[in-house]
């Protein structure tokens, strides 16, 4: 599912202008306050802008909300919140996600549920657990698997990985992998965790001072020099290669991991020193 | 002073034990950063804490932040949230008032003072809410990730603001999830349903193995530099990436 936001008004923003490519990873970045999830919730069609136009599928939507398109534009973009610190406390994980599925007016299925827990790593013990015993990251997953129940096309993660420690998120690295080659998704990440994004991204929005600053390629957004006046982190990956292309004037391929990074650098060095390396 | 001393400590949630005799001390006026894997029981703990337990000795007063910060949120201001908790405890005005632009100026936050907390994006919500915090007379500062919704620069900042505190004989317990937040702290604590290791911060950073055992992500250059040894490509530590470039490309 393609999503284009065409000279939008919202908040603070005046015409902006955004494209969500299909079955790809889009991140939107930006500093605390920047409004990343404001635009999460155009995207997701929750937030009403006061002009401009969204475009689905190449589908002009109707601003007031009248369109009934709006039904089936639930089922298909999904959104993990910010907070899911709010859910329901005193339910069970299964009664929470079986409560899900009927609003979406699915069928209450044990092994539907199962399975989209089994799929953000969960193991079906967990069915039975209440919600408020559950830890922070924990709840985060079961927000997730509750989204992934219903099986939208667009997926919006409000900055998922702050509750996260590195295992999960290479757990998380491989489901959004997964999702996008396999299940053909549409991804969004809205955060500022420039580490994971360099990892997970194929094209990075920026927000700064309510408009956007820069868009592109997630290695042309990382390496360009309007981030220095930004709060935005560049990843220390992204800094070596380019302290080593000033120092040994080569143009790298840039790589979004240390062992790709290492053979591409064995290589010049080997080059420079005709085979002795 | 202003230490914390846990003693045979058995934690059980859902009749589940989480914490099987658990041993541990936190020093005074120290900064303590305790790490662990999601779900290891780094909240329960301090859910603890906070709560009092018969096994649990505490010196001195306590005041915490949690994760969720809607929940420390009382003022319909910033400048009346930042100005609460001061009020609450009858300081005097002279006091209310030089403390509130002595740390409004630090970290920057004039432009947000007369918005309504609910209003913020999370993570201006946890600055404010960790603000109106630190402004009171602090023995005992416990932080449950609260810096987690921050950008990576506000965080480095707020830290080097713990290792001022530090000077006070504050003493400072931050849980966190995310590795990076041990730098500049005195004491780092991995807790994993059990206590794994309770070390100061300098030997943690050097010691290599440390981290492989315990299945944490080593900071960028540790990592690199080690892979590059494993190539035979450099052959001895490095203190920062220009003299690893500089190392590598003679």
């Amino acid at each position: 599912m393609e999503i284009v936001l065409s000279n939008i008004d919202v908040c603070n923003f005046k015409k902006l202008n955004l494209c969500i490519f299909n079955s790809k990873v889009t991140a939107i970045i930006g500093d605390n306050a920047s409004g990343k999830s404001i635009i999460g919730e155009v995207i997701a069609t929750v937030r009403k802008p006061k002009s401009g136009k969204i475009i689905i599928d190449k589908n002009v939507l109707d601003l007031n909300m009248q369109d009934v398109n709006y039904n089936q534009l639930r089922f298909d973009i999904g959104m993990v919140i910010q907070n899911t610190d709010i859910t329901f406390f005193e339910r069970t994980v299964e009664e929470h996600m079986a409560y899900q599925l009927t609003i979406y007016n699915y069928k209450k299925s044990k092994k539907r549920i199962i399975d989209s827990l089994k799929m953000v790593g969960l193991n079906s013990n967990f069915v039975s657990r209440k919600i408020k015993t559950l830890s922070d990251s924990e709840r985060f997953k079961v927000a997730l698997a509750t989204t992934l129940s219903i099986n939208p096309k667009v997926i919006i993660l409000d900055d998922p990985t702050c509750f996260l420690d590195e295992a999960n998120k290479d757990e998380l690295f491989k489901l959004i992998k997964m999702m996008k080659l396999k299940y053909n998704k549409t991804i969004v990440i809205l955060g500022n965790d420039t580490d994971f994004i360099l990892r997970v991204a194929d094209y990075i929005y920026v927000i700064n001072d309510n408009k956007i600053l820069i868009h592109g390629n997630k290695y042309d957004v990382l390496t360009s020099n309007k981030l220095k006046n930004t709060n935005i982190y560049v990843p220390d990956i992204i800094k070596f290669q380019q302290l080593f292309e000033k120092k040994a004037k080569i143009k790298l391929n840039y790589r979004d991991n240390v062992n790709d990074l290492i053979k591409d650098i064995y290589f010049y060095i080997e080059k420079k020193s005709g085979g002795k390396a | 002073m202003n230490k914390v001393e846990i003693k045979n400590l058995i934690l059980k949630k859902d009749n589940v034990e989480i914490y099987d005799k658990l041993n541990l001390n936190i020093c005074g006026g120290a900064y303590t950063t305790i790490i662990g894997p999601s779900s290891s029981g780094k909240t329960t703990l301090f859910n603890t804490i906070i709560k009092g337990n018969k096994n649990i000795k505490v010196n001195g007063n306590i005041n915490y932040v949690v994760t969720n910060p809607d929940k420390q949120i009382v003022g319909r201001t910033v400048e009346k949230q930042i100005k609460f908790f001061m009020e609450m405890n009858n300081y005097s005005k002279r006091q209310i008032s030089s403390r509130f632009k002595s740390i409004v100026s630090y970290f920057g936050i004039e432009s947000i003072l007369d918005n309504d907390p609910y209003n913020l994006s999370l993570g201006e919500k946890q600055l404010v809410v960790l603000c109106s915090i630190l402004v009171l007379d602090l023995d005992i500062l416990i932080l449950d990730n609260a810096l987690c919704r921050m950008n990576r620069v506000m965080k480095e900042k707020v830290l080097s603001y713990f290792n001022k505190l530090k000077k006070k004989k504050i003493t400072i317990i931050n849980f966190a999830s995310d590795v990076r937040e041990t730098i500049g702290s005195d004491y780092t604590i991995l807790v994993d349903k059990k206590l794994v290791f309770n070390k100061k911060t300098k030997e943690v950073i050097k010691d290599n193995k440390l981290f492989e055992d315990n299945h944490l992500k080593l900071p960028f250059l540790l990592d690199i530099t080690n892979k590059l040894k494993y190539y035979g490509l450099v052959d001895k530590n490095i203190k920062d990436m220009e003299s690893l470039v500089d190392e590598l490309w003679k």
